[in-house]
């Protein structure tokens, strides 16, 4: 089996270790025998979303928001209809915010975002920094979700998609509701750092089996591996930040 | 009258620190003199004969600032700095208060004080320095002081607040400092010129600068570490600015740096007690600021020769016959030049791995993943401590590494015993802590070996 991974935007929305998701999706198909290909596709390059599985797309600077918004006006519709055909994409942080409907900077205008979320972003003068512990249900199964916040943008869900998860301990989406992250088909967007998916092995390998299932046109079951370094890394945060 | 109480309770409390465990009362006294006194700092600025220099940077203030003031030193000049690495405002305020007479009727010729990025405007209104030095500018610590592009704002905005007089030395291979710095009217530049070791394409694609005017991506002609280098916009003249103060030929022979310093057509060589691409320019960062302070090159040469390094950075210490150095590493940048260190050291046997998230550390270890621990050879044997142990042990996990789960441990000092013990005698452990990590390393180390306070430096 193989696993077709696109990167986008590799050089403009990279901040807090995001990169490492990439990694970690790359490894959990290796180790288990699953060849992963990875391309990158940025400003001014043609997007061929047939050619891919699974996109990515990581969080930046106001500034490199700015300029892959402009990008996005020519590629949007090409990963919305990607969206729509069930492919698989994982957001962090502003490229979240990006594939919303729009995203209000502080200064300067609106930023029209791709809309596979009904969500939209604001800026505010709140900091949501700091550890956040989220229930998540995938799968008819309830698992709890790890990561490290940093936004002030204010994220709002509208009714055509789901959040992420619920907040047990943190910020979320926006101070005033306890939802984060946003879900559409097989699509996810979520603020957490940390990276992501490196201490939630569950989540990523949930991410691959959604991608080959979608691709192989059958319900792809992978082989356990073991993850007994992740769930150590995940308790000893627990412990620290959530009381547990 | 406030003063005066300020200054006494200050100095109370560093001679107290010791008992009450306070650390070394770099940063406590500073803190409470503060508030009884806030205007202490700029009135402080009266003491020095001669003027103040100013360090700031992300990676190599502390280095910068030991071998300044090892110069001056030589020169026979009197210093008061910050050592121990304690740079905001508080711990600038505590390093005066140690040296100063209760009654502040001290001469003192130089201050010089490494400074905190995010701190550099309000230091520099408080104490007028004649000399600013901007090392460099990378990723850091992003909970605390969010972009790079932001920093280098506050940086061009803070030197607005400098007096007319005044000079700013700035890196030459930096694109995100010469960008601003070179618009200033009294810029000094320093570079490296001749450095055989560079690549052509970036590191880390996170390395990418782009133009600020016409923002596309700079190119490099040769790139020396993360965004340092030779560079040049395609599309405008925007390149580096040409260097008053080089470094040629450096590099790196038997743990010691070489090359000739050039300065105005007239050079000289050099060689110092430093490993690491990175020193090439901490060392002629401060180089440089010893010409501008009118010190002849011979003094400077001497001054290099006394130097060591400092506390944390690049310590060698020996223990039950083991060759234990110590790297204290803050941000991607750093921790790859620190892992650089490994291929030109003898019998390494073993790394430990120490990893805090305290506020000082940063609290988010999200940055652990920039770091290019892929290029790690796999002939070390691996050991992991501090709070986040089990996250670098699983960023290691992910670079192909082989972890095994008995050499992982929060408690640093049953770790650091454990990594001793399964290093052969006379063999080499490397350790590379993150900042809270170290202080936790050698209060311990601290207790078991007849090695300096950080303070007493």
């Amino acid at each position: 089996m193989e696993l077709n991974f696109c990167y986008l935007y590799p050089e403009l929305l990279n901040l807090y270790g995001d990169w490492g998701n990439v990694l970690t999706i790359e490894k959990r198909c290796q180790w288990r025998g699953i060849k992963f290909n990875l391309e990158t596709i940025s400003l001014n390059q043609k997007l061929e979303i047939e050619k891919y599985d699974f996109f990515f797309i990581g969080g930046g600077q106001d500034i490199q928001q700015k300029v892959v918004a402009k990008d996005l006006i020519k590629k949007g519709p090409l990963l919305k209809e990607a969206a729509e055909k069930n492919k698989v994409f994982l957001a962090i942080c502003g490229g979240y915010q990006l594939l919303g409907k729009y995203y209000q900077p502080f200064s300067g205008e609106k930023l029209e975002g791709v809309g596979i979320f009904d969500a939209w972003t604001e800026s505010s003068h709140y900091r949501c920094i700091g550890n956040i512990l989220i229930e998540s249900e995938i799968n008819n199964q309830k698992i709890k979700i790890i990561g490290f916040e940093n936004h002030s943008g204010q994220t709002y869900l509208g009714g055509k998609c789901q959040p992420l998860g619920k907040v047990i301990k943190g910020f979320g989406n926006n101070v005033k509701e306890k939802s984060e992250g946003a879900r559409y088909k097989n699509c996810f967007g979520t603020y957490l750092h940390g990276p992501l998916l490196p201490k939630n092995p569950q989540f990523a390998d949930y991410l691959i089996s959604l991608a080959l299932s979608q691709k192989y046109k059958k319900n792809i079951n992978l082989e356990k591996i073991d993850d007994t370094l992740e769930k150590l890394a995940f308790e000893e945060v627990l412990k620290l930040y959530f009381g547990r | 009258m406030k003063k005066i109480l300020a200054i006494l309770v200050g100095k109370i409390i560093i001679f107290l620190s010791p008992f009450l465990k306070l650390g070394g009362g770099t940063s406590a006294p500073g803190k409470i003199t503060l508030k009884i006194y806030p205007k202490l700092l700029k009135d402080s600025r009266k003491i020095f004969k001669k003027g103040v220099i100013l360090i700031t940077g992300t990676n190599g203030k502390t280095t910068t600032t030991k071998l300044l003031v090892e110069i001056l030193k030589t020169a026979g000049f009197s210093v008061i700095y910050n050592s121990g690495g304690s740079n905001l405002p508080r711990g600038i305020i505590s390093a005066i208060l140690k040296k100063q007479p209760l009654l502040g009727k001290a001469e003192v010729d130089f201050g010089v004080f490494e400074v905190d990025e995010a701190y550099l405007e309000q230091v520099i209104k408080n104490l007028n320095p004649s000399l600013v030095i901007l090392g460099n500018l990378f990723r850091d610590q992003l909970d605390r002081y969010g972009e790079i592009d932001i920093l280098a704002q506050k940086w061009e905005k803070a030197l607005k607040f400098l007096p007319k007089n005044s000079f700013v030395l700035a890196n030459s291979d930096d694109p995100t400092i010469t960008s601003f710095a070179e618009k200033f009217h009294n810029v000094k530049f320093f570079g490296v010129e001749n450095l055989q070791t560079f690549k052509t394409n970036p590191e880390h694609i996170a390395d990418t600068i782009y133009c600020k005017k016409c923002f596309i991506p700079l190119r490099y002609s040769k790139i020396f570490f993360s965004h340092i280098g030779k560079y040049f916009c395609p599309n405008c003249s925007f390149k580096n600015p040409k260097i008053d103060f080089i470094f040629k030929n450096p590099q790196l022979d038997k743990g010691k740096i070489k090359g000739k310093i050039c300065f105005q057509n007239k050079c000289f060589p050099i060689a110092v007690n430093l490993e690491g691409t990175y020193n090439f320019y901490n060392l002629i960062a401060a180089v440089s600021a010893a010409f501008l302070l009118k010190i002849e090159s011979q003094v400077i040469k001497k001054g290099l020769e006394n130097f060591s390094a400092a506390f944390g950075r690049q310590e060698e210490i020996f223990y039950k016959n083991r060759k234990i150095k110590i790297i204290l590493v803050k941000n991607p940048t750093g921790f790859n030049q620190a892992l650089g260190l490994l291929k030109n050291s003898e019998k390494v046997h073993s790394i430990l791995f120490l990893l805090n998230d305290n506020i000082a550390d940063g609290k988010d270890v999200s940055w652990i993943w920039d770091v290019d621990f892929e290029s790690l050879p796999h002939n070390f044997e691996l050991f992991f401590g501090g709070r986040r142990a089990y996250d670098m042990a699983l960023r290691l996990k992910y670079a192909g590494q082989i972890i095994k789960k008995e050499n992982i441990s929060t408690n640093i000092k049953a770790i650091f015993e454990k990594a001793v013990s399964k290093t052969s005698p006379s063999n080499t452990i490397f350790i590379f802590p993150s900042y809270t990590a170290l202080l936790d390393l050698r209060n311990y180390l601290q207790k078991i070996l007849p090695i300096k306070k950080f303070w007493e430096e």
